[in-house]
């Protein structure tokens, strides 16, 4: 039985997110940029243009910089995370998938190696042996995330390892193939974006036209294989993801309002750097101001963390589908809690020795929802119950602890109630003193 | 939550995990070694000695690097086998043991900025200097709390709200870290040995003194770790008790006693093949730490009446998955340190005047 963590404030979703797409933003450029590196290299040796090979060396070093200290640390930062918000499903992925994992780390030492050895190496040795370790950077760092969007994809759709329980139904999932090309593209988009950023560094205004074009051309081409593999996700998601998806973009009952702004603002973000791109690709421009490449940087990162945001909502109330819900609770075990009641597991179980209900509620608000919520900041119940009143508190705890066709409809993105009735009438008890008058 | 009951299997045989455990932490505290001693030196150093800050500073990054990548693989496993409670300990001292991070981030860059700074040709502040090395001395030591707490299961239950637990009454946390820490300055010292039998075709006087830096710094560390380890074993001798624990812990002082006697014997009359009897002997007392430290864990949590032997279910697959993987990671990165050593070697000669 772990202890619960309640933080207010941003709370742990909000602390998760923080550290979360800061990283994955960082860790997409770590594989792209690898890419683009090497072939940024090349291209400058095979024309014979020391500037685009100098920029490749100028950007290796703010590559090395960005992602083996950022990069490799809130990569760490994401495991203490997980572990303090969700510990039950870190630990069930861990147990699940310990050898991706440990397979992942070999590609991981590769990629350290090969990125200080690239840019430690500049001018020292050979071109064909500096580009050769290049490529093995580039070829590491895809390998991890192949491996690593396995268990992601996983997490959002299960598919057949409810019946094999194997690792490999479990890594080749059916979103596995879309979202891996779909990050493949992402990784692109966000290299380019990184290589408009240092291409101001580029010293004569014919190589840096040429470099600006060409980080256009990433930033373009990522973006077309990302929206063409994110129709391919949607197709592949599991029909009640599915379902949630098409709701919300509707706006109709059962959709998730958020999911649909996340989509949008995601879309317009993309659609704002891909129309950059496209300009910076044809039109190439000799420079592009320090504010503008930053804006875009900034603009990706919103875009990307839009996205990311609307897959963890789109696998609510799960975080493994059909397996954990968000809160740590077994779907297999909910039953159990319903009939026996939940907390008698817990070290709450004294309270319900006593009549202390409002007691009994707190401990299971900050067993069962204050993963998600706070009181009174990020997702703060407060807010969420201004407007609500006895009869609206009953309604959504019978709907919420009870096997209840209208849950999917109304709080599809909420895991069940697991508590059995005296609980239930607790948690009503320390809903309504929530209420304000 | 109750979940604990349903979560699968470790899909490995435990004698497997037994043995890699240990050897991924031994690569850890490879790695860990050398970054602290690096960072101490680079922190202790005089305003004047350059040279010896730049060798220093130059050291940080790729071990800072090589620390935490190496880390990965012994945390995953400690998750596999200890989750409960790693998680738990997590939990009690989440607010410190999220903080640390940002810290340890800081005192990365400042590692980066002080080599930047000498490279260049200017000095680096001390406070500068000091930043890894005082980012170090945090993270370790929550780290240090962390894994204490988490062999203590009965200090935990008694703890309250969580957060802010950093379980530094009921775990010896402080002599452990500072014994660990000043072991660690010790063992990675070896470090300036090796720099400077590069160094010593080229610049015999600089290699002279790295190595009477190196030695000084293992001397003056191993004294105090010795003291520290004594202060240890007389608050807590039953942490210690056992076959395994003793053995690991008579290994460790043997070896890391005659360790200074050899280094010494090695800057009096340095030779290639006393280098490699040092560096041996260093990395046979890291062995020993690894081992010392996982028979620590398992008796304390023995003694907490903690079955710490999860169950199996073994699925080959992914097992010969990641054995194949460790085998190309093994070529590549034996190539990559090659080609890394040629260029270091070219770069030395292209130096000297």
């Amino acid at each position: 039985m772990f202890p619960v963590l309640s933080p207010e404030g941003v709370g742990l979703p909000g602390l998760i997110a923080l550290i979360a797409v800061t990283h994955v933003f960082v860790a997409h450029f770590a594989v792209g940029g690898g890419m683009y590196l090497v072939t940024t290299e090349r291209w400058g040796r095979k024309l014979g243009r020391p500037g685009l090979v100098g920029h490749a060396e100028r950007h290796s070093r703010f590559f090395v910089l960005l992602t083996l200290v950022f990069g490799a640390l809130s990569g760490v930062g994401i495991w203490f995370a997980i572990g303090l918000a969700s510990p039950d499903s870190t630990f069930f992925l861990i147990r699940t998938f310990v050898w991706g994992w440990a397979t992942e780390w070999c590609f991981f030492l590769i990629e350290l190696t090969a990125a200080v050895v690239y840019y430690k190496t500049w001018r020292r040795i050979d071109d064909k042996t500096h580009m050769a370790v290049g490529w093995v950077y580039a070829l590491a760092s895809i390998t991890t995330l192949l491996v690593i969007n396995g268990i992601l994809s996983f997490m959002l759709s299960p598919g057949a390892w409810h019946e094999t329980k194997s690792f490999w139904s479990g890594v080749f999932n059916p979103t596995y193939w879309p979202t891996t090309f779909l990050r493949l593209g992402v990784c692109a988009f966000v290299a380019g974006s990184f290589g408009l950023f240092t291409a101001r560094h580029v010293v004569a205004d014919d190589d840096r036209r040429l470099v600006i074009a060409r980080a256009g051309r990433w930033i373009v081409s990522g973006l077309v294989v990302a929206a063409a593999c994110f129709v391919w996700t949607r197709s592949a998601l599991p029909a009640d993801a599915a379902g949630i998806l098409e709701r919300s973009l509707d706006g109709a009952r059962g959709g998730v309002p958020l999911l649909a702004t996340l989509y949008r603002l995601g879309g317009i973000a993309f659609g704002v750097l891909f129309l950059v791109g496209l300009v910076c690709a044809v039109a190439k421009p000799t420079r592009l101001p320090r504010a503008a490449a930053l804006g875009l940087l900034a603009l990706g990162l919103f875009g990307f963390g839009c996205a990311e945001y609307a897959r963890e909502v789109l696998r609510k109330p799960y975080s493994v589908r059909d397996v954990i819900y968000a809160n740590g609770i077994y779907r297999d075990e909910l039953e159990h809690h319903r009939e026996v009641g939940f907390l008698t597991s817990t070290p709450e179980a004294h309270l319900l020795q006593g009549t202390d209900d409002l007691a009994i509620g707190d401990a299971l608000y900050r067993r069962q929802c204050a993963v998600c919520h706070t009181l009174d900041g990020y997702r703060g119940l407060d807010g969420l119950l201004e407007g609500w009143d006895t009869n609206r508190v009953g309604t959504f705890l019978t709907v919420m602890s009870k096997q209840d066709p209208a849950r999917a409809a109304i709080w599809s993105s909420m895991p069940p109630l697991a508590a059995n009735q005296r609980e239930v009438d607790a948690l009503r008890t320390w809903m309504l003193a929530r209420l304000k008058p | 939550m109750h979940a604990l009951a349903a979560a699968p299997a470790v899909p490995a045989p435990l004698w497997l995990v037994d043995i890699l455990h240990p050897l991924t932490l031994v690569l850890h505290f490879v790695a860990m070694n050398v970054l602290v001693a690096a960072a101490f030196v680079l922190a202790t150093a005089r305003s004047g000695e350059r040279e010896i800050q730049r060798v220093a500073a130059g050291l940080l990054p790729s071990s800072f690097s090589m620390t935490v990548t190496l880390g990965v693989a012994p945390l995953l496993f400690l998750q596999l086998i200890h989750g409960e409670r790693f998680y738990a300990s997590s939990i009690h001292m989440a607010w410190p043991w999220i903080a640390v991070l940002f810290v340890l981030m800081g005192g990365y860059y400042a590692a980066y900025a002080v080599g930047g700074r000498l490279d260049k040709g200017r000095e680096a502040s001390l406070a500068l200097r000091a930043l890894p090395l005082v980012a170090l001395l945090v993270f370790s030591f929550v780290l240090t709390a962390n894994v204490a707490l988490s062999e203590h299961p009965a200090a935990m239950a008694a703890m309250g709200t969580p957060g802010w637990n950093l379980g530094i009454g009921d775990t010896n946390v402080i002599l452990r870290w500072s014994h660990e820490l000043v072991g660690a300055v010790a063992l990675g010292s070896l470090v300036f040995f090796v720099r400077g039998a590069f160094r010593r075709p080229h610049d015999a006087d600089m290699a002279a003194t790295f190595d009477r830096r190196g030695l000084a710094v293992l001397l003056g560390a191993t004294v105090v770790a010795v003291l520290l380890g004594v202060g240890q074993l007389l608050v807590r001798p039953s942490d210690v008790g056992g076959a395994r624990a003793g053995a690991s812990l008579g290994m460790g002082i043997l070896l890391g006693l005659l360790l200074p006697f050899l280094a010494w014997r090695y800057v009096r009359k340095p030779t290639l093949r006393s280098l490699v009897v040092v560096v041996a002997l260093g990395l046979l007392v890291v062995v020993a730490k690894a081992l010392l430290r996982l028979a620590i864990r398992a008796r304390l949590l023995a003694t907490a009446g903690v079955d710490a032997a999860p169950e199996t279910n073994v699925d080959v697959g992914p097992i010969v998955l990641f054995v194949v993987m460790l085998v190309v990671a093994i070529v590549c990165l034996t190539w990559l340190v090659r080609v890394g050593l040629r260029a270091a070697r070219t770069t030395t000669l292209s130096e000297t005047p």
